[in-house]
């Protein structure tokens, strides 16, 4: 009888632990905390303003995977856009290493460890969805067990060289993601690197266009001042966005068509963060190997990119709206996007296909 | 010798059926050892099905790279509560009921001391387990601040509490263990050094229960504090040190890993001899071993962040040299066993008992983990593929799964006609053993190679290297073949408590076949 | 580590050793089960077996400590000056050839280079170099391990743990892996160590910023 007992309690015990721990499992929240004050005061790390990246690597380092061009293809298709190049690919004047070079072809280990990596024997994550006009970048965590999580602002104290946090307030729009392509939508994705610069990669001179984003200028604020004074440009409206974890306090920009917007974009965090922008259809490629081990070490391109920002530290971007059309800004850190890192820069009449407040999913 | 304790009669129950003669409410309020004992192994049993059920949702998403079934967050939901309950509310329980179980008997005595310490204890792992499952803790088991200050739901902090309620439940359970021990030398009037070595397994293992779970409830008590930003002594973002807590739990995170091991070792010291029908070959050799590994293994944890603790200089060298000694203690315990065994034949009956039977496989696996921890121990090696690589849980699953989980089914299949007056079904406990066998040396195997080519722990999903890939595979087949074990047992248990053969004498009885022995019975098998 | 100093066949004796114990072990116990031989062993057999597993483990320690005490020689040393808490790094930039401050983070690699200029996710390195690392934490306890040159290292926030190695001599790719739990995106948490003839950045003076 007692054993009985004893048997009916293991299986009540052990299925309601597995239910509540595997698919019932809370969505992942992570608060913040830094200590790179004290690393920039020991020399380790260059102080605000003063981090550069390093040119000598370029992005040949990253490979793309060839099965992003499929994907690419696919996702221009649905929004019925131009589906442009590769991303990475069309780059003027910029010393795009092929993937040939031999140096980075083929990663290998060394002979004792007897370990072979091919970049190519990336197996496709079965949970990736991206059927249907989903927002693809929080389909990507339709996991057993994973609800969406809200962008939780900083509750830990942490002091980055400045000061406090800013808790990113909660239902920011920058959780709620437009879902619709339209027809409108620039599917312009990435076309030519940015130009100058010193937060980035090579210099090209000359402003690139693609489809309705003209990149102006990209760098810290000084070099930014510099360039708009060289090129007499003035901007038409500034829009100041902060990175917190988990969001960015400004999730939507809007400027009209024609105009020209400086962002300025702060980490106000305690973690590094990358800033880019891009539009649905090469976000949506790239989905599929977003949570795969390999992700940092594969290249993910698009059409303006700082790869990272201390904490601290400033980037401003200034940029020529041509078209009507909206683009998405995230930072594509792992899990930071799914986290609530992404924001919308959209012009006006965009803003009738979005549902009041909120996104359908 | 006349007056030498006889190890193979100290183990000599009548069967009767405990189940019958005792009421559900009595069985949760007796003191009497026995009873405790059976209390505690069964939870323990219960808290190793949802161990296990944690480690076969993890084995099936690992089988193959990608992600197929959870993500990372219900599976690392699922690591932290495999490595606790199983370490905490498994492993440690269960030996520390079997010890209570054997020791009256074995020490002479009429019954257990402080049996309400073992009664409080017993509460306090139930609330601590309900509040780690509701918390859902995702921190690994080794709980490391400050990651474990900022995860999971603001409901983290039953996790907190429940660990410092698993610390206060390891130090009442210590309480008894050492006041037996006690009372056998008051009732006695016997030196010490003739104290039989279950009493010496409960005395250190006690001591080593009441010495360092303090530290682990303190541990939790601070990360408690520090969660409600009243202090500020694991963060670093708020000024303080993760040092410091790595240095504190590992004080007690290494005399955790002898909780369990040594109540084991003591129940095996007087198991052995009954099946074997002999005497055991050497008794002071156990207490030396004992002693040693008690001073010792307070004496080593540092090894444990070796390669997270670089000062440089003979800090370092001090733990390496402490660690490589604390081998010489266990090998001691091994050399004894094994020398009990080269004393006489081992007859037919004793090679096909079931309990004999895991206690081989359990020897067997404690050589393979011991030996491998020579490699752990030493800066140079440790740095290269061993920390925190797959290595490392090839270890403590040797020692776990291996000597931990073969022993507790060594001692519940021995003790099951003693409490239920019935033997179970040798067929399933055949199947049981040969299933478990091979699947925990695989296991064990498969976990080494990952280790030695780098792969790392606690990550849901691999690189598809060549090497990972087949590793993973085997050790997941070998995973659910563990699982499917563990099944059989349930069965064999559930359905010979019901209809098993009823024994009236004692079944372990073993013929002594030690040559020129006065007590030698004759043999009853023709020579192989 | 034992890459850096060229040791590495001599792990190939340890792992003999352990292995032949465990054999030892595990043959003398089956011989028991399986065979008729019987020997009472005396009990000076394990006085002798307890002197010898001590001589191994001992030998053990001292072929670490050899091998750890000239690895860690080559590591400049830290001072702290009490009195405002500053650390200055000695880079005894003779030694080597390049020195890095790697910058670990949920969950990712920041390796930067003593110019300020900083690589996201890839170190890059000539062949056969000497590299002196400076190893970060951000936020949590993370882990560093380069499986092609055999180090691993942990770090907590507000530590910094040094490590060097000699970089292999073919050019290529090598992993880069975190090895503590440090997050959700803990499996992501990879990097590059590239090894090429293209220019990296040289050490000036010493020091940062």
């Amino acid at each position: 009888m007692i054993i009985r007992i004893w048997a009916t309690l293991m299986v009540l015990v052990v299925g309601g632990v597995w239910l509540l721990a595997i698919p019932f499992s809370p969505a992942p929240i992570l608060k913040t905390g830094t200590v790179i004050s004290e690393y920039r005061a020991m020399g380790l790390v260059p102080d605000v303003g003063n981090i550069t990246e390093a040119e000598d690597l370029g992005h040949g380092v990253f490979e793309v995977p060839a099965e992003d061009a499929g994907h690419l293809a696919t996702e221009s298709a649905k929004g019925n856009m131009n589906a442009s190049s590769m991303p990475g690919m069309k780059m003027e004047g910029q010393t795009m290493p092929k993937q040939t070079q031999q140096s980075m072809a083929m990663p290998e280990m060394d002979s004792t460890s007897g370990m072979k990596m091919t970049d190519k024997s990336m197996p496709k994550s079965s949970d990736m969805a991206t059927d249907g006009p989903a927002m693809s970048g929080m389909a990507g965590m339709k996991m057993v067990g994973e609800t969406m999580p809200k962008p939780t602002g900083m509750t830990s104290d942490a002091t980055v060289s400045g000061g406090k946090m800013d808790m990113a307030p909660q239902g920011t729009a920058n959780q709620k993601m437009p879902v619709m392509m339209k027809q409108s939508m620039s599917a312009g994705n990435d076309g030519p690197k940015e130009s100058s610069g010193s937060m980035n990669t090579t210099d090209h001179g000359g402003d690139d266009a693609s489809d309705g984003l003209v990149l102006i200028a990209q760098g810290s604020p000084a070099e930014v001042d510099e360039i708009l004074v060289k090129k007499g440009i003035a901007v038409d409206t500034t829009s100041v966005v902060n990175m917190v974890e988990w969001g960015f306090d400004s999730g939507m920009v809007m400027v009209k068509p024609g105009q020209k917007v400086r962002m300025k974009i702060t980490n106000t965090g305690n973690i590094p963060h990358e800033f880019m922008i891009m539009n649905m259809a090469a976000m949506n490629a790239i989905n599929y190997r977003l949570t795969r081990p390999d992700w940092n070490l594969l290249e993910h391109e698009a059409f303006s990119e700082v790869p990272f920002i201390m904490p601290g530290d400033r980037v401003d971007f200034v940029i020529e709206v041509d078209k009507p059309g909206m683009w998405m800004y995230m930072c594509m850190f792992p899990y930071h996007m799914q986290m609530g890192m992404m924001g919308t820069l959209l012009t006006p009449d965009m803003m009738g296909e979005m549902n009041m407040g909120g996104m359908k999913m | 010798m006349a007056g030498e304790y006889k190890y193979q009669e100290s183990l000599d129950w009548q069967p009767e059926d405990l189940f019958e003669k005792y009421t559900f409410k009595e069985m949760l309020t007796s003191s009497d050892a026995r009873i405790l004992g059976i209390k505690g192994m069964l939870l323990a049993l219960i808290m190793l099905g949802v161990g296990g059920i944690m480690a076969l949702t993890m084995r099936l998403e690992l089988m193959e790279p990608g992600i197929q079934f959870i993500g990372p967050k219900p599976y690392i939901n699922a690591v932290t509560i495999h490595g606790l309950i199983m370490v905490l509310a498994y492993a440690v329980p269960f030996a520390t009921s079997s010890l209570y179980f054997i020791l009256p008997r074995t020490l002479g005595i009429r019954n257990i001391q402080n049996a309400w310490a073992a009664h409080l204890s017993f509460v306090a792992l139930l609330i601590s387990a309900a509040l780690l499952f509701i918390s859902r803790p995702d921190f690994t088991w080794a709980f490391y601040a400050p990651l474990s200050l900022r995860v999971a739901t603001d409901m983290i902090w039953m996790a907190y509490v429940s660990i410092i309620l698993v610390g206060i439940s390891e130090f009442l359970g210590g309480i008894p263990l050492i006041s037996t021990a006690f009372a056998w030398k008051r009732e006695s009037g016997k030196r010490w050094m003739e104290m039989p070595l279950a009493g010496w397994g409960a005395l250190t293992g006690g001591l080593f229960l009441t010495i360092s779970a303090p530290m682990l409830s303190i541990v939790g008590v601070i990360m408690l504090t520090d969660f409600l930003q009243i202090t500020a002594i694991y963060d670093p973002a708020r000024g303080g040190d993760a040092l410091t807590f790595l240095f504190m739990s590992w004080f007690y995170g290494h005399p955790a890993v002898y909780l369990p091991l040594i109540p084991l070792i003591a129940v095996l010291y007087h198991m052995l001899p009954k099946m074997l029908g002999r005497n055991l070959w050497s008794h002071t050799s156990g207490i030396v071993a004992f002693t040693a590994l008690f001073f010792l293994g307070f004496g080593v944890w540092v090894h444990h962040f070796q390669p997270n603790f670089t000062v440089h200089s003979w800090l370092n060298f001090f733990y390496q040299f402490t660690t490589m000694l604390i081998i010489i203690p266990s090998s001691l315990h091994v050399f004894n066993w094994v020398a009990s065994m080269w004393q006489g034949r081992i007859s037919e009956e004793t090679r096909r008992a079931i309990p004999f039977k895991f206690i081989a496989g359990a020897i067997f696996m404690i050589i393979v983990g011991g030996v491998n921890g020579f490699l752990n121990g030493l800066i140079s090696v440790d740095t290269d593929f061993i920390h925190n690589t797959y290595w490392l849980p090839a270890h403590f699953h040797a020692m776990f799964l291996g000597f931990i989980g073969m022993m507790s089914m060594a001692v519940f299949y021995f003790l099951f006609p003693y409490i239920t007056g019935r033997m179970f079904s040798y067929r399933l406990a055949n199947l049981h053993f040969w299933i478990w066998m091979p699947g925990i040396f695989v296991q064990v195997m498969m976990m080494f190679w990952l280790g030695m080519t780098y792969h790392p722990r606690w990550v849901v999903d691999y690189l598809p290297l060549p090497e990972w890939v087949s590793g993973q595979f085997w050790l997941s087949i070998a995973g659910f073949a563990n699982g499917f074990g563990f099944l059989i047992f349930l069965i064999n248990v559930l359905v010979s408590v019901r209809s098993g053969e009823p024994v009236s004498r004692d079944p372990w009885v073993m013929p002594d076949t030690t040559p020129a022995s006065k007590d030698s019975a004759p043999v009853t098998n023709a020579a192989e | 580590m034992q890459n850096a100093l060229g040791l590495l066949d001599d792990q190939n004796i340890l792992f003999a050793v352990m292995l032949g114990l465990g054999l030892l072990g595990i043959g003398t116990m089956f011989f028991a089960m399986f065979t008729p031989r019987r020997w009472h062993i005396p009990y000076s057999v394990e006085i002798v077996f307890a002197g010898i597993i001590f001589t191994i483990v001992m030998g053990g320690a001292y072929y670490s400590q050899k091998t750890v005490s000239q690895y860690w020689a080559d590591i400049p040393k830290m001072e702290e000056e009490a009195s405002n808490k500053k650390i200055t790094i000695d880079y005894k930039s003779d030694s080597f050839d390049t020195a890095v401050s790697a910058y670990l983070y949920q969950w990712g690699f920041i390796f930067i280079n003593p110019d300020g200029s900083a690589s996201r996710n890839a170190l890059s390195v000539k062949p056969g170099a000497r590299v002196l690392v400076h190893v970060l934490a951000n936020d949590v306890i993370h882990g560093f391990q380069i499986p092609a040159v055999h180090i691993t290292t942990e770090v907590d926030p507000k530590s910094v743990r040094s490590i060097w190695f000699r970089a292999p001599d073919k050019p290529g790719k090598y992993l880069i892996q975190c090895m503590d739990y440090c997050g959700i995106g803990h499996h992501q948490m990879k990097a590059w160590l590239v090894v090429t003839d293209n220019v990296v950045p040289k050490i000036e003076n010493g020091g940062l910023g």
